[in-house]
């Protein structure tokens, strides 16, 4: 569908631009009478010309510089990207990249878009360097749906997201473990490093990758925080931006919708053990989990489902994209089985809505119920979330969370996120393990 | 023939039953007129509303709302912002040369959206939900055709504190999709946040803002900024990379300078493909807008099925019309005219028989203003109580601004399914009044 489309309109704009040039071809022709008309010759004036020939292609081509996201003005941000880029890296689930992960710990951890991992317990991370590690998920805040990933390595570059400085500064730096100390009593003095303080050490880093280079540093006072307006730059693994957009509204909550798991429930007891699946709709999140008709769902997440409206309350806090885990009863073994859940049936005037947001690129199935998200209008795809965004000076503005709408990306404002590190990294907020995926305790009655 | 009861409508020898088939040759024909836009599809840009608003709910309508000075640009307009030298120079280049110039681009973009925010309103009919553009202190709002669809129509209007002030629609250009409304509730000390309307066209490459409210109004949310570039300019539609979705339909489009250079309208297949109505379709049409007049037909009609409506019954006499019922919130109920009044003139035009007065108003333009000369018995002096016949006939001048035939009048049923190929208007129910 959207090769054709692509053909298409490379068709049409090839016609149309050799009807351009007949035109303009043409017009010097029509000129030229004129004067043979009036027994004058006159020369054609060269601006004039110009502007004729800008003003017929202006009416049927649109070149490629004019963009707002440009390949050109991505490298205009060029500077202030380049060193956040060394802390960039590609989550890859089945080979294919899924999401960007964002180094915050120079000891191997990563920040990452949690429900693009799907199922995958041990997703791939490919580092700067190149090299590709097997990681751990430690950590998964579901309500703004993080993951931390643990690879081991050490003397990563990271991009600090300092939580201590919260409260009055927020640090963005790039540094290594070595430089700690340096970042957090600057952060707290709330010093403004000039341009020429710098200017040398970006240039150190660029001619010599070295991770041990000392980084440019960057307080953000609470008075900095992003305005609407703003540029921001999403940040790749390149030299350049992946995209540039502006800032479209200030951070605000968005309205959770409810999940889907797929199930038919039976209204038979079952001896307060949980509730009973009397048919797993084809092709949902239950089915495609393995859930079979018959199965005892005893809890989610941890949390005991004894009856039905305790089930759909844990179900519906969760959003459409977001993983749960479900403890399944089944005849006399207990699984542990992760189901994705899936969106309600859209109505005519929500299908038609999906359908024009769609245009011009996918959209993260994850995409509402977050506490607060800073929006901008970057044309992101789902598969660049995950990475972090900077105003002008370089300053990092949030972490990208979701694609949203054909207008509308989202960013989890970098003071959350830092609030979020410590949950994540302590083991709090661990996902249930699933070491053996099919244990056979017998359920206790 | 005594007691004659008919609608004074368009009666076209074919329309009602060829509706279909012309519906569908209608649609073609629209589609092959700009190549552009068909490689890059056409969307409406309105969002279809399921349930309904409340718009029935008792409005108090100010006598005369429609009456409104057609001058343009309105004189009670805001003015333009300043662009300091430094980059408007720069601007004049295609490409920015350096972060610093974007910067510069920053700082302008942050003043308007400043300006233009409280102006940037949300439209909401029973039927369809868009944005809109306050232009003039007194509450004009320019917004897209197929938002509003029909002149007349009572709407909503929603500033984005989220406060809702009754209005009607005024004129619609189905042809370009332009559309005005007048905000008929009494406007706040200082009259309406308003923004200017510019003077000159954009031009490729300029910088320029979208605001609106893309997938409908948020509570909480302020209509988020797009940024984007002119990128082509054609006879009646601009195209820029400022994205927007549903709901946009009406928004703005700004300049640097935070004046309208443009009006939401569709979007195509590409991220890059938006388009808007271009200011100078408004300027143009002015006239027409401000009378409430209807140009074109919403997409998918049959032009042919258009007919205007007055609302009133006649029977005839000898000496010719004379009004036997007026239907209760019809044009002519709106214009004051009662039973028993005699039509003597139309346009200007003396009446004299049924089938004259038929013909002309056959021929009348559904939302024309119509100047209908009426002849009605004078009240019975007081003094002279008990004579028979009521005092001297007075002649009144009524000025009836037509309306168009419901699309759901009992018989039409099978035209109206016609038309699915409407984007984001199938329905078009009759607001009630």
């Amino acid at each position: 569908m959207n090769l054709r489309t692509n053909k298409w309109a490379t068709w049409w704009r090839g016609w149309l631009s050799v009807a351009a040039l007949c035109a303009v071809l043409g017009q010097p022709t029509v000129v030229v009478g004129q004067m043979l008309d009036d027994d004058e010759i006159i020369t054609p004036d060269l601006g004039d010309m110009q502007d004729a020939l800008r003003d017929v292609f202006d009416r049927v081509w649109a070149p490629r510089r004019r963009y707002a996201d440009s390949p050109h003005m991505r490298s205009l941000f060029r500077e202030v990207v380049t060193d956040a880029a060394r802390a960039i890296v590609q989550v890859r689930v089945g080979g294919r990249q899924v999401a960007l992960g964002t180094v915050v710990g120079p000891d191997g951890w990563i920040l990452t878009k949690a429900s693009a991992l799907g199922l995958e317990d041990s997703p791939r991370c490919r580092l700067a360097d190149g090299t590709v590690h097997s990681a751990r998920v430690v950590g998964v805040d579901r309500d703004f749906d993080l993951a931390m990933l643990k690879i081991e390595a050490t003397r990563l570059v990271a991009l600090e997201l300092s939580s201590a400085a919260v409260r009055v500064d927020r640090l963005v730096a790039m540094r290594t473990d070595s430089t700690t100390e340096d970042a957090s009593s600057d952060t707290a003095s709330g010093r403004e490093p000039t341009s020429a303080e710098q200017g040398p050490a970006r240039d150190k880093t660029e001619s010599q990758p070295d991770p041990m280079a000392e980084s440019p540093r960057v307080d953000v006072s609470r008075e900095q925080l992003p305005r609407v307006g703003d540029w921001v730059a999403t940040v790749g693994r390149g030299r350049d931006p992946l995209a540039v957009g502006v800032v479209s509204v200030t951070p605000r909550p968005i309205t959770a919708r409810p999940g889907y798991l797929g199930v038919r429930l039976s209204n038979q007891p079952t001896d307060g053990t949980g509730v009973r699946v009397e048919d797993a709709v084809q092709g949902g999140g239950a089915s495609d989990a393995g859930v079979l008709a018959g199965d005892v769902i005893r809890a989610v997440n941890g949390r005991m489902t004894n009856t039905i409206e305790a089930l759909k309350e844990a179900i519906a806090a969760r959003s459409p994209g977001d993983a749960i885990d479900l403890e399944i009863v089944r005849g006399e073994k207990v699984l542990q089985l992760r189901a994705i859940l899936a969106a309600w049936d859209l109505n005519q005037a929500e299908r038609r809505a999906l359908y024009q947001n769609r245009l011009g690129g996918q959209l993260s199935d994850r995409r509402f119920g977050f506490p607060t998200v800073l929006q901008h209008d970057t044309a992101l795809a789902p598969k660049d979330c995950g990475g972090p965004v900077v105003d002008t000076e370089g300053r990092l503005v949030g972490i990208n969370i979701a694609r949203a709408g054909r207008t509308e990306s989202y960013a989890l404002p970098a003071e959350v996120v830092a609030s979020r590190l410590v949950d994540l990294m302590s083991g709090k907020l661990a996902p249930l393990t699933f070491a053996e995926p099919l244990s056979t305790e017998s359920p206790s009655k | 023939m005594p007691g004659l009861s008919r609608f004074l409508q368009n009666a076209t020898p074919d329309g009602a039953h060829t509706g279909h088939r012309r519906v569908t040759r209608h649609v073609r024909a629209w589609l092959a007129a700009g190549a552009m836009r068909r490689a890059a599809g056409v969307l409406g840009l309105a969002v279809g509303v399921l349930g309904t608003v409340g718009i029935a709910a008792a409005e108090k309508l100010p006598k005369e709302w429609y009456l409104i000075s057609a001058e343009y640009p309105p004189t009670a307009r805001a003015t333009a912002l300043a662009i300091e030298e430094p980059l408007a120079a720069k601007l004049k280049l295609d490409r920015p040369g350096s972060l610093d110039e974007l910067r510069a681009v920053q700082a302008q973009v942050r003043r308007v959206v400043e300006l233009a925010t409280p102006a940037t309103v949300s439209v909401e009919l029973s039927d369809s939900l868009g944005s809109g553009v306050i232009i003039s202190s007194s509450g004009l709002v320019l917004t897209a055709g197929h938002v509003t669809v029909e002149p007349k129509r009572p709407l909503w209007v929603r500033l984005p504190d989220g406060r809702r002030y009754r209005g009607r629609s005024l004129g619609v250009n189905h042809r370009v999709d332009s559309g005005l409304v007048k905000i008929t509730a009494d406007p706040p000390a200082g009259g309406w946040p308003s923004i200017p309307v510019a003077d000159n066209a954009a031009q490729a490459g300029d910088w320029v803002i979208a605001l609106g409210h893309p997938n409908g109004f948020v509570k909480g949310r302020l209509p988020p900024l797009r940024l984007g570039r002119v990128q082509m300019l054609e006879d009646c539609t601009l195209s820029t990379d400022a994205t927007l979705v549903g709901g946009d339909s009406g928004g703005p489009l700004l300049n640097l300078r935070g004046e309208v250079v443009g009006i939401h309208s569709r979007i195509g297949e590409r991220i890059t493909s938006n388009f808007h109505v271009p200011i100078k379709e408004y300027r143009e049409d002015w006239p027409r807008l401000v009378e409430g007049r209807m140009t074109g037909v919403p997409d998918g009609e049959d032009p042919a099925a258009d007919r205007p409506l007055v609302g009133v019954s006649l029977t005839s006499d000898a000496r010719g019309p004379l009004v036997s019922q007026v239907f209760p919130g019809s044009p002519a109920a709106e214009a004051g005219l009662q039973v028993g009044d005699r039509v003597v003139g139309w346009n200007d035009e003396p009446i004299q028989s049924l089938a004259q007065l038929t013909r002309l108003a056959a021929l009348a333009e559904p939302y024309q203003r119509v100047q209908v000369l009426v002849e009605r018995a004078g009240e019975s002096p007081p003094n002279e109580a008990n004579r028979l016949e009521n005092g001297p006939p007075q002649r009144l001048n009524l000025v009836v601004w037509l309306t168009r035939v419901d699309r759901r009048f009992p018989g039409l049923a099978s035209e109206s399914s016609g038309s699915q190929a409407g984007s984001g208007s199938d329905a078009y129910d009759e607001d009630p009044r």
